[in-house]
């Protein structure tokens, strides 16, 4: 392996992805963590994780302790891309997928190159129409393409 | 593509240390001291950033939660939302 000088992959994480990596222990935290930038999310998904952190925050850890960790995760390993850079596929991503909530992830996905999509909820993102513009990635999809790199 | 800065390092290695070194660079992949030198500053930096997350994360892990149940959450947000 010679070194590398970045990450040559980039995946989209959808909002269950990121909820996963902040209070699950196991591989998409482990996959989140070894691979530092291959990773993008648009605002409106850290915006929702945030807004409902007492749903998610079942350990009931102090707010400052749970903005470090949000922060940090974005900071360092998951990259925020700005609505300013989806907002131009929002209209064709509404087309392609039911749940608005989506709309943000499918956007991005159409606004930047990527490998594909990673969420948990493969049905949402399972109509033809999306899948003809868009990769769906499952946890092992992502950990194989990760493995391959 | 950008060219970054560079600071040229000095620094003192026992002989044989650097020997051994060099016999193994091309088979870890690597041209030159100076290539393998920076990619362990890299793996340093990105292992304290790990070690600094896994630190923070681990306050927040609950036990017993699957990826089903993070859809059936992130869903019920967006119907509470739906609703208001």
């Amino acid at each position: 392996m010679a070194f590398e000088e970045g990450p040559s992959l980039t995946i989209i994480v959808d909002t269950n992805v990121i909820v996963a990596a902040l209070i699950q222990a196991g591989i998409v935290r482990e996959l989140v963590l070894d691979h530092p930038g291959a990773f993008l999310t648009p605002e409106a998904c850290i915006g929702e994780v945030w807004e409902n952190r007492e749903d998610w925050n079942r350990k009931k850890v102090p707010e400052a302790s749970v903005k470090e960790a949000l922060d940090f995760l974005t900071e360092e390993f998951v990259t925020v891309v700005p609505r300013s850079v989806y907002r131009g596929k929002e209209e064709e991503a509404a087309t392609l997928i039911r749940d608005p909530g989506d709309v943000p992830v499918v956007a991005l996905a159409l606004a930047v190159d990527n490998e594909g999509i990673w969420t948990f909820n493969t049905k949402d993102f399972s109509g033809p129409l999306l899948t003809s513009r868009c990769w769906i990635l499952t946890t092992s999809g992502v950990k194989s393409l990760l493995m391959d790199l | 593509m950008l060219r970054v800065a560079e600071t040229q390092v000095l620094f003192r290695v026992e002989k044989e240390l650097l020997e051994a070194l060099d016999r193994i660079l091309s088979a870890e992949g690597f041209k030159t001291r100076n290539e393998w030198f920076r990619a362990q500053i890299r793996k340093a930096l990105d292992d304290a950033k790990r070690k600094r997350a896994a630190g923070l994360l681990k306050r927040l892990t609950a036990d017993g939660i699957e990826e089903d149940d993070i859809v059936d959450m992130v869903r019920e947000w967006r119907s509470k939302k739906g609703r208001r």
